[in-house]
C-alpha cells in the first residue's frame, strides 16, 4: 500500500464533488470550504482514504459509509424508491421557513458536528414535513453539502488537478476542456524517445500531460508564455504531479528563443496549447519539424486555427489538415431517471492536427 | 530507416489511408501507378513515387491515432473522441497494467498499450477465435511486446489464468490491475471478475451504446460497491474552410456592376457528415 509521504501533493475530493490539490507536510494549516486544518495529519497515511474536519477543525479519519452517506446524495435518493408520479396538485410554494436565525447556526457550527446541525436544521425547518420524499431527500442534500465537510485523499493525476483548476478558474487553462486535452494527448500520439517543441499558454498543463507520458524518455523543449522569466516551479500542475527527477529532467525550458533553433535532432512534434500568434510559430519553426512530425494546436478560437491551415497549405509542407473540436456531456444515470445532465460545459476549444510530409 | 518487414501507416494524397507491410519483391498500385517496395526503404514520412514519377506517398511509423484511423474493421471498433477519454480518465500512465475485454479489431488495444507504455503490460480478451489470433498477429505486426492477447469467454471464465491451456504467456495476478476496460455486450457479467483483478483505487470503464446497457451496468458497480461513478458520451466534430464569392444584393448584375468585385470570402464551417451517437462511457473507481 503506498504512503502519503512528506512534501506530497495530493488531491482532496469533498462531498460536493469539489477538489483541492494540496502539499501534504508536517503541521500545514490549508483553507477550504471555510474551515482552516492541518493537512499534516495525513502524513504517512493511506491514499484512498476518507477524512472529515470535525466542530473543533481538526481533521479525522472516518469510513468510507461515513463518507458515501454524506456524498453522491442523488444516487441515494434513486434508492429511496421515490415515487416517480408526483404530481403538483398538492403543491404550494413556501420559503424555507427556518426557526434557527444565522446567528445561532453560525454558534451550532463551534459545538456540533455537521450531521447533528443538520439534524437540528431539519427539525426546526417548518415545512420540511410537507415536502414530498423526493424535495425532502433535495433538501437533505443540500443541508449535508453545505454543514458537513468530508473528503478523500486521491493522488493526483492529469485528471484531477485539470479538474479542480478548471471548476475555479478555467481561463488559467486557457479553457482547454478535460476532453480537449484529451484529445490534444491523442492526436499528438506521444510515444516514448519522441523529441518535442512545444508551447503552452495554457499553465503546463499540457507539458505535464506530455511529460507524464513520456516518462523521461525522450526530451520536451517547452516555451511558457512569458518565456523570459519564467521557471518550471511557477507551473503549479508540474509540480502537483510530483513528477520523478527523471521526468522533470526530460522537461527543457527554453528562456532564449535562439535554443530552440540550436537542437540537434529535428523535432518529431510540434505541439501548441494556448494562444500564441501561431503563424509566426510555423514561420520559424515549422523547418525544424521532421519528415513525418506531427503538429497539434489547441486554440479558444476557430478562426486562428483556420489561419493557421491556410499557411500550412499553402507552404505545401503537411498532409491533410483536421480541424475538430468536441462535443462532450455527463449523463446522470438512476434507475428511474436517466438523462444528460443539466449543467454542461458547452464550449471545449479547437484543434488542429497534421503531418509534415516534407 | 524503414526495412522490410516493417508494418507502416500508408499515407495517399495526404491522408492517411492502410496499413501495409514492407515486403522484398512485392508492388504497391493505385492510381497513379505502381510502386516497387525497394524505393520504400527510406525514412518514413519521406516523399516515394510511383514508377512513373508521380502520386507521391508516405510511409509514416505506426501510432495510436493513425493506428485506429486505418486498422482493418473486424468488427465495430473505437475511434478517437472515445479512446481520447477512456485514456484521461482512466488516468492511464507508463507503468500500469491494464486488462481489456473484448480485443474486437484491437483499435483501442494499440492506445492502451501506449499509454502504458513498454514498461506496462496490457492483457486484451478476445472469445472469437479468429480476432483473438487477429489481436496478437497485429501486436507481433506493430511490435508492441507489453500486449498480450488471450482467447477467453470473460463471463464464464474471467481472466485469470485457467485451464485453458492453448493461452500462453503470463496472466495477471489478482488485485494487480490499475484499469480495466470492458467493451462487451453485457458488461455487468464481467463485473465480478473485474473486481478480483482491480487494486484499491483502480478505475474501471464500460462503454456501452445503449442507455439501457448503462443502467445495467450502473446498478451492478453500485452493487458491488465501485464508487464515483460517471457517465458521459464524447463526439467530434470536423470544420473546414470555405471561400466564397459572395454576391451583393446592391450589385447591378445585368451591367455586371459589382461593387466588390473580387472579394473572396473565407469562413468556417462545420462537416454535417458526423457520428451523433457512438456510446456512453462509464467509470468508476474500486476503493
Ligand atoms: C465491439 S468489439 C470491441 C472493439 C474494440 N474496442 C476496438 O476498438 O477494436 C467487442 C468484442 O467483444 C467480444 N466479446 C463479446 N463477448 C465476449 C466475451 N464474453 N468474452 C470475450 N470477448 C467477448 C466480441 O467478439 C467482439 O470482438
Amino acid at each position: 500500500m503506498e504512503i502519503i509521504e512528506e512534501d506530497t501533493w495530493v488531491c482532496l475530493e469533498d462531498n460536493r464533488n469539489e477538489s483541492k490539490i494540496v502539499k501534504v507536510n508536517e503541521k500545514k494549516m490549508v483553507g477550504w470550504r471555510k474551515h482552516k486544518f492541518d493537512i499534516g495529519v495525513l502524513l504517512h497515511k493511506q491514499y484512498n482514504t476518507f477524512w472529515k474536519v470535525d466542530k473543533t477543525n481538526a481533521v479525522v479519519e472516518i469510513s468510507s459509509d461515513q463518507f458515501y452517506d454524506n456524498t453522491d446524495l442523488d444516487n441515494q435518493i434513486d434508492d429511496a424508491n421515490i415515487e416517480i408520479t408526483k404530481t403538483n396538485k398538492d403543491l404550494f410554494d413556501f420559503n424555507d421557513s427556518q426557526k434557527l436565525t444565522q446567528e445561532e447556526i453560525l454558534s451550532l457550527k463551534k459545538q456540533k458536528e455537521g450531521e447533528e446541525i443538520v439534524d437540528e436544521v431539519i427539525q426546526n425547518s417548518k415545512t420540511f414535513e410537507q415536502k414530498t420524499e423526493f424535495s425532502k431527500a433535495k433538501y437533505l442534500k443540500r443541508k449535508k453539502e453545505k454543514y458537513i465537510c468530508c473528503f478523500m485523499v486521491l493522488k493526483t493525476t492529469i485528471e484531477n488537478v485539470h479538474k479542480t483548476q478548471f471548476l475555479e478558474t478555467p481561463q488559467k487553462l486557457n479553457f482547454m476542456r478535460v476532453d480537449s486535452l484529451a484529445f490534444f494527448m491523442q492526436l499528438s500520439s506521444i510515444t516514448q524517445n519522441s523529441n518535442i517543441l512545444m508551447f503552452d499558454n495554457a499553465n503546463g498543463i499540457a507539458v505535464s500531460a506530455v511529460a507524464e507520458r513520456l516518462d523521461g524518455e525522450g526530451s520536451i523543449s517547452t516555451v511558457f508564455w512569458n518565456h523570459t522569466k519564467s521557471n518550471l516551479r511557477d507551473y503549479w500542475p508540474i509540480q502537483q504531479m510530483n513528477f520523478s527527477e527523471e521526468i522533470l529532467k526530460s522537461i527543457k525550458l527554453i528562456k532564449n528563443l535562439e535554443d530552440i533553433e540550436k537542437n540537434e535532432n529535428k523535432y518529431t512534434h510540434l505541439l501548441i496549447a494556448g494562444e500564441f500568434k501561431f503563424t509566426e510559430i510555423f514561420e520559424k519553426y515549422l523547418k525544424l519539424v521532421a519528415v513525418g512530425g506531427i503538429i497539434v494546436v489547441f486554440s479558444t478560437y476557430l478562426e486562428k486555427l483556420h489561419e493557421v491551415a491556410e499557411q500550412l497549405l499553402s507552404s505545401g509542407l503537411c498532409g491533410k489538415i483536421d480541424v475538430l473540436d468536441s462535443f462532450m456531456r455527463y449523463h446522470q444515470v438512476l434507475e428511474n431517471r436517466t438523462h444528460p445532465k443539466v449543467e454542461m460545459n458547452a464550449f471545449g476549444g479547437y484543434l488542429l492536427q497534421t503531418y509534415k510530409l516534407k | 530507416m524503414i526495412q522490410y518487414g516493417d508494418t507502416m501507416i500508408l499515407f495517399e494524397d495526404g491522408k492517411p489511408k492502410q496499413f501495409l507491410t514492407v515486403t522484398q519483391g512485392q508492388t504497391y498500385q493505385n492510381k497513379y501507378g505502381a510502386y516497387h517496395h525497394y524505393t520504400f526503404l527510406v525514412k518514413p514520412g519521406e516523399e516515394i513515387l510511383s514508377k512513373n514519377g508521380t502520386g507521391p506517398i508516405y510511409l509514416m511509423t505506426p501510432n495510436p491515432h493513425l493506428i485506429t484511423e486505418t486498422v482493418p474493421h473486424k468488427t465495430q471498433i473505437l475511434f478517437m473522441a472515445d479512446i481520447s477519454m477512456i485514456i484521461l480518465k482512466l488516468c492511464l500512465k507508463p507503468g500500469q497494467r491494464v486488462i481489456e475485454s473484448g480485443t474486437g479489431s484491437g483499435s483501442l488495444s494499440c492506445s492502451l498499450a501506449a499509454a502504458v507504455g513498454h514498461k506496462g503490460r496490457l492483457f486484451t480478451y478476445e472469445f472469437n477465435k479468429e480476432r483473438a489470433n487477429n489481436g496478437k498477429e497485429l501486436f507481433a505486426k506493430l511490435k508492441i511486446n507489453q500486449a498480450t492477447c488471450f482467447w477467453r469467454d470473460v463471463y464464464a471464465n474471467g481472466f485469470l489464468k485457467g485451464e485453458d491451456t492453448e493461452n500462453q504467456g503470463e496472466f495477471p495476478q489478482e488485485s494487480s490491475i490499475d484499469a480495466i476496460f470492458l467493451d462487451l455486450p453485457q458488461p455487468w457479467l464481467a463485473l465480478d471478475h473485474s473486481k478480483k483483478m482491480i487494486k484499491k483505487g483502480g478505475r474501471i470503464c464500460c462503454f456501452s451504446p445503449c442507455i439501457e446497457q448503462v443502467q445495467k451496468t450502473a446498478l451492478e458497480l453500485k452493487q458491488q460497491g465501485w464508487k464515483n461513478l460517471e457517465t458521459l458520451e464524447c463526439l467530434k466534430r470536423h470544420f473546414e474552410r470555405r471561400v466564397k464569392q459572395e454576391q451583393s444584393l446592391f450589385d447591378d448584375v445585368q451591367k455586371k456592376v459589382c461593387t466588390d468585385q473580387n472579394k473572396r470570402v473565407t469562413y468556417s464551417a462545420g462537416i454535417n457528415q458526423a457520428y451523433g451517437h457512438t456510446g456512453y462511457l462509464t467509470f468508476a473507481q474500486y476503493i
